[in-house]
């Protein structure tokens, strides 16, 4: 039996058309990625790492090539197959944190959790608001937010409304979380709180995270880089050199 | 002096090119709030102006001075007097003599089931041909004929309205019957008179009625119709051109006082143009026009007002960050403040200009659907008026200019450095007021997410509502229009008077001389029913505080048969005698009820009580010769009085033409009828007070009640043969003026009520565009500041239909909410236009299930039809894009 990787991008490019120029976001890209790699996606802007997390979390499609995740091609589905696999399989960390502004800390879980429903504990899946709602605690306590609960986003600082984000990101359960800049509008301790949360629940959980930045210094913490420069794609396993605590940036 | 720097006016371009959708749809408000004021207020005087030309065209009487009901004047003596106070007084322009004689036709009508011949009830007016056209008082624009006519005695010029109802034409025939004989006539133009522009026969009979025919023949040959050789009873007089009102009533109040003192007393006040029948309910009309001129623009203008603020105040947000580097970069606060106000102001300037444009075309069309449905000569006259144009482009300037300076000071008063932190501020999430109120904290998120966006910007919340609730407004008005009139019509012509033929006489019939006859014989008809004979005479009402015109309906019995009363509460009861039955218009307008009394103004008919003395005199000569030769002589007389002198025994036309005696009676009851005018009695009541009981009750025992029509309803009103074979047997009685059927005056209220039905129709138009321009933009807008949280949640895997609930629930919420704010400023809106626009009718607001159900979804409908862009410019979005844009 082979062992199927979680993800696999083969010969994928990506076109965009503006005016009358066509410009290459990505160029005939290939790469394999394991389960449970905490991978770190960089290089200078506009080498594509936002095109290539957009196209692996199915927010868009290639313009060539096949995208393969668990062995399923999700490179040409529909709007709504797009919206029902991005659902189930990804969960998103953002730059601006994106909460919910209207929602509380757990409601902000509890809205990734109503997508798919908990496993409650005669193992079937369950959409009642009280197993949702216990679950979505859960993981507040996981991020250390048990206290924050009940607060809005706005009455959270940047670095609580990124951990809220992590907890809403993972609770679902889905295979892959995607990172686009999750430090990028922290301060430093703060992003390194965060990054190191994230280390933790890819330990703990075994999730693939795959983080964008344009910080080569992150790389020193990936088991698993991917560089993308103007002039191509460089990919390599690593075991961490860095202690997060030493980061410096 | 540079208005705008190079890079404001790029921008100002790209902001409006960039939020296009909005900007028409704001634009689109203002075209409609102002182009209603223009169209609504120009064509209103434009109206009036077509008017003033109609009767400026026919010398329309400056006023009109009739005689008492039962006096003529000779025209030769009233003329040596006239010439003497023209003399004296130049300002006194044209008088003209007429004659005025009650009157019924012969004419036939094309129906579903063939040819139908009715007896229809007119009058006959004696005009002296000899005069041209500009000494002619009340003159004619001719629609077919000769202007200027050769009659014969045998020749008529026929009202329009009456020509057009029975398709007459000149050279038909007309089979008139007045003062009891009948002739036939031959029909030398049709024409309109100022008179009769809206056909009513009297303020009393106050419908207006296509079927009343006004026919108009030469003096002489109407004196000879009705033996009233060189006399007239009514003068019309045209005063000098711009006279101001001081003037004109002082010389009118000269002439009156001394030709009262040369006729001793023969004449009744004079009444003015504004009074004259047609034009005062024209003006009725013109006046509820005017009402809706301010009503609806005031509306539309706060709503677009609502929808600049909202969408200016939501592009400064947006643009803090742009607002931040260009004061940075040292543009100054001025060049932020007029790019911002320019919005605004581009709006405010082009959606006035086009508006005003619009109005200006559509208020000649207001003339001509008024003139259309009104049957009106068709003269229109747009003028255009300079103070409107300018108070409209102030009016919209203003209002969009204003709506937009507050947004654009704030955006003035950003500063750099706050600026440059951040662009939008949505408001802040908190647990919404029903959470709070219920204790709920376990509502399913895609219910708590549109909850909570409600209350989270209550301000915008608040003016969508307001903007909802403005629209709604306008249908409640509309729809309570409509059920009401046609609530109201339907209910007084099948429950409260279900009659279905009524038959008038020319003048009085009394009771011992041919009424009872013509009962037992209409009685005994195949198909007939019911017979209760009325008396109808106009009154005055009054109260302490309060005098109000109404016609009075006596009955011959405490419980007709052919009228239900509703009555309006308990305390309310059969009709007794001495006692005044009010409709519940009436009792609102005397702000009276059950108990009150009221003073009341009956008629006094001179002629009819010397008839009487005459009759009196006549038993005691013959009471000699035996009791029953004298009651046989007595009758013999009065019989023979009264038909030799059938015009002196009807009314004058209005309530001034009346003599009148003042008496105290009760209300005993109030019933809720769509007349806004009517009371009713007993004859025993009215004939009482009036003095005529004195025969009834005295040793000759003859009951002299006089009855003016007889109201029949038949067993099967369907069957068109059997009413026809009645009405045929009805005719050959004698005295009878006109025959109606019960549906025929149905169908002249419904026409009474199409150019209002046509308002409603334009309303619910109106209504539903504002609702859909209101909605759509506060959508638009809630939509756009809120692009990423759509974004962010259509990421995490919302799906578009889950997306479009979300939204769709919170657009319920605030369009239920909208709808509940609107249902009573709407009723109370309906009431105040219904209860000031139409004194003649009154109709007890109601809306029916079926127009609240419409209502309702109609809303709803059009919410969701509005929130389509909203949804399609979100399943577009790039989600990639807009969730990496940054939020302050």
């Amino acid at each position: 039996m082979s062992v199927v990787n979680l993800i696999n991008l083969e010969n994928v490019s990506k076109y965009y058309t503006m005016g009358e120029v066509q410009v290459n976001a990505l160029s005939d890209l290939s790469l394999e990625i394991d389960r449970g790699k905490f991978v770190v996606l960089i290089g200078p802007s506009g080498t594509g790492k936002s095109t290539l997390l957009n196209i692996i979390s199915a927010i868009d499609t290639p313009s060539k090539g096949r995208i393969l995740i668990e062995g399923v091609d999700i490179s040409f589905l529909t709007r709504k197959q797009r919206a029902q696999f991005r659902r189930h399989k990804i969960g998103f960390i953002f730059q601006f944190f994106n909460l919910l502004p209207t929602l509380t800390a757990v409601e902000n879980v509890e809205f990734g959790l109503a997508l798919v429903g908990v496993t409650n504990s005669s193992g079937n899946i369950s959409y009642d608001t009280r197993d949702i709602h216990s679950t979505a605690l859960g993981w507040l306590e996981k991020v250390g937010l048990t206290h924050r609960a009940n607060h809005f986003p706005s009455q959270m600082s940047g670095g609580e409304q990124q951990r809220v984000a992590i907890a809403r990101a993972l609770a679902k359960d889905p295979p892959i979380i995607i990172a686009d800049e999750p430090t990028g509008n922290l301060d430093f301790r703060t992003g390194i709180k965060v990054l190191k949360l994230m280390k933790e629940l890819n330990k703990q959980t075994q999730k693939t995270f795959i983080i964008a930045t344009h910080n080569s210094q992150l790389a020193k913490i990936a088991d698993y880089v991917i560089s993308l420069q103007m002039g191509g794609v460089e990919t390599y396993d690593q075991i961490p050199k860095e202690d997060l605590d030493n980061l410096i940036w | 002096m540079n208005f705008l720097s190079q890079y404001w006016r790029k921008k100002l371009i790209g902001d409006i090119k960039q939020q296009k959708l909005l900007f028409s749809a704001l634009f689109f408000l203002c075209i409609f709030g102002v182009g209603s004021y223009v169209t609504l207020t120009m064509g209103y005087t434009n109206l009036y102006a077509s008017l003033d030309r109609i009767y400026a065209t026919t010398n329309f009487a400056d006023v009109e001075i009739n005689t008492h009901s039962d006096i003529w004047f000779n025209i030769s003596e009233v003329e040596s007097f006239v010439k003497n106070f023209s003399k004296q007084n130049p300002e006194v322009g044209t008088i003209n003599f007429r004659l005025l004689a009650a009157s019924g036709y012969n004419s036939s009508i094309e129906t579903k089931d063939g040819t139908r011949f009715q007896l229809t009830a007119g009058r006959a007016i004696g005009i002296d041909w000899t005069f041209s056209q500009t000494e002619m008082v009340n003159g004619f624009i001719f629609t077919e004929g000769m202007e200027n006519p050769n009659p014969v005695n045998n020749s008529i010029l026929l009202e329009a309205h009456y020509a057009r109802t029975y398709d007459l034409h000149v050279n038909d025939s007309l089979q008139t019957k007045i003062n009891g004989q009948e002739f036939n006539l031959t029909i030398q133009g049709i024409v309109y008179n100022p008179e009769s522009l809206i056909v009513i026969p009297s303020r009393h009979d106050f419908l207006p009625n296509n079927r009343f025919g006004n026919i108009y023949l030469p003096l002489r040959a109407l004196q000879e119709y009705t033996n009233l050789t060189d006399l007239a009873n009514n003068i019309i007089i045209k005063l000098a051109d711009d006279l101001h009102d001081e003037a004109r009533s002082s010389i009118v109040s000269n002439f009156y006082r001394e030709l009262n003192l040369y006729t001793t007393n023969s004449f009744a006040p004079p009444i003015f143009q504004e009074y004259q029948v047609s034009n005062w309910a024209i003006n009725m009309d013109l006046e509820e026009i005017n009402k809706i001129a301010i009503v609806l623009p005031i509306l539309i203008l706060g709503v677009a007002s609502i929808a600049i603020f909202i969408t200016l105040n939501r592009l400064v947000q947006s643009q803090r960050r742009i607002i931040g580097i260009a004061s940075s970069l040292g543009y100054t606060p001025n060049d932020i403040l007029l790019h911002y106000t320019s919005f605004s102001l581009i709006l405010g300037i082009l959606g006035s200009l086009v508006g005003i444009i619009l109005g200006i075309l559509l208020s000649g069309g207001i003339t001509w659907v008024y003139a259309y449905f009104m049957g009106f000569p068709a003269i229109i006259s747009v003028e255009l008026q300079l103070e409107v144009i300018l108070s409209a482009f102030f009016i919209g300037v203003s209002v969009t200019f204003i709506s937009g300076l507050i947004p654009a000071v704030k955006a003035n008063l950003i500063s750099p450095r706050e600026a440059l932190q951040g662009n939008i501020t949505v408001g802040k999430g908190r647990f919404s007021f029903i959470e709070k109120l219920l204790r709920i904290r376990s509502f399913r998120i895609r219910f708590t997410i549109p909850l909570r966006n409600l209350f989270r910007q209550r301000s915008r919340t608040i003016a969508t509502i307001f903007a909802i609730s403005a629209s709604v407004m306008i249908l409640v008005v509309s729809g309570a229009f409509n059920d009401s009139i046609n609530t109201g019509i339907s209910k007084q012509f099948s429950e409260t008077s279900p009659y279905h033929l009524t038959v008038s006489y020319d003048g009085f019939k009394f009771a011992d001389l041919g009424l009872l006859d013509d009962i037992a014989f209409i009685e005994q008809l195949p198909g007939v029913e019911s017979v209760d004979p009325v008396l109808e005479l106009p009154s005055i009402l009054e109260t302490s505080s309060r005098k109000e015109e109404a016609l009075i309906i006596a009955w011959n019995s405490s419980s007709p048969r052919a009228h239900n009363f509703q009555w309006t509460s308990k305390g309310d009861q059969l009709l007794p005698n001495s006692s005044l039955i009010l409709t519940s218009g009436l009792a609102r307008t005397l702000g009276s009820s059950t108990g009150s009394i009221l003073s009341y103004g009956y008629p006094r008919i001179p002629y009819l009580n010397s008839a009487f003395e005459i009759a009196n005199a006549t038993w005691n000569i013959w009471f000699t010769f035996g009791e029953e030769r004298a009651r046989n002589e007595t009758l013999d007389e009065i019989y023979s009085l009264i038909t030799r002198n059938k015009e002196r025994l009807s009314f004058s036309q209005t309530s001034e033409g009346v003599n009148l005696r003042n008496a105290d009676i009760t209300v005993t009851g109030v019933s809720e009828e769509i007349w806004g005018s009517v009371a009713y009695t007993t004859v025993q009541t009215l004939t009482e007070s009036m003095g005529i009981d004195i025969f009834k009750n005295s040793h000759l025992d003859i009951d002299l009640s006089p009855y003016s029509k007889l109201i029949l309803k038949v067993k099967n009103p369907n069957n068109l043969t059997i009413l026809e074979n009645i009405k045929t047997e009805i005719s050959s009685l004698s005295e009878i003026r006109s025959i109606t059927f019960g549906y025929d005056f149905r169908t002249s209220v419904n026409l009474t009520m199409t150019a209002f039905n046509v308002i409603v129709t334009i309303f619910i138009i109106f209504a539903c565009i504002l609702a859909g321009a209101a909605i759509f933009t506060t959508i638009h807008i809630n939509f756009q500041e809120r692009a990423r949280e759509s974004a962010t949640m259509l990421t995490l895997g919302l799906s578009d239909q889950e997306f479009l609930f979300i939204i769709t629930i919170e657009n319920v919420f605030q369009t239920i909410m909208g709808i509940l704010g609107g249902i009573l400023p709407g009723l109370l809106l309906a009431d105040w236009i219904l209860s000031n626009a139409l004194r003649t009718f009154y109709f007890r607001i109601i809306v029916t299930p079926q127009t609240w159900i419409i209502l309702w979804f109609g809303v709803l409908l059009i919410v969701l039809i509005s929130q389509i862009p909203a949804i399609i410019q979100g399943v577009k979005m790039d989600l990639a894009e807009v969730t990496k844009e940054f939020s302050h």
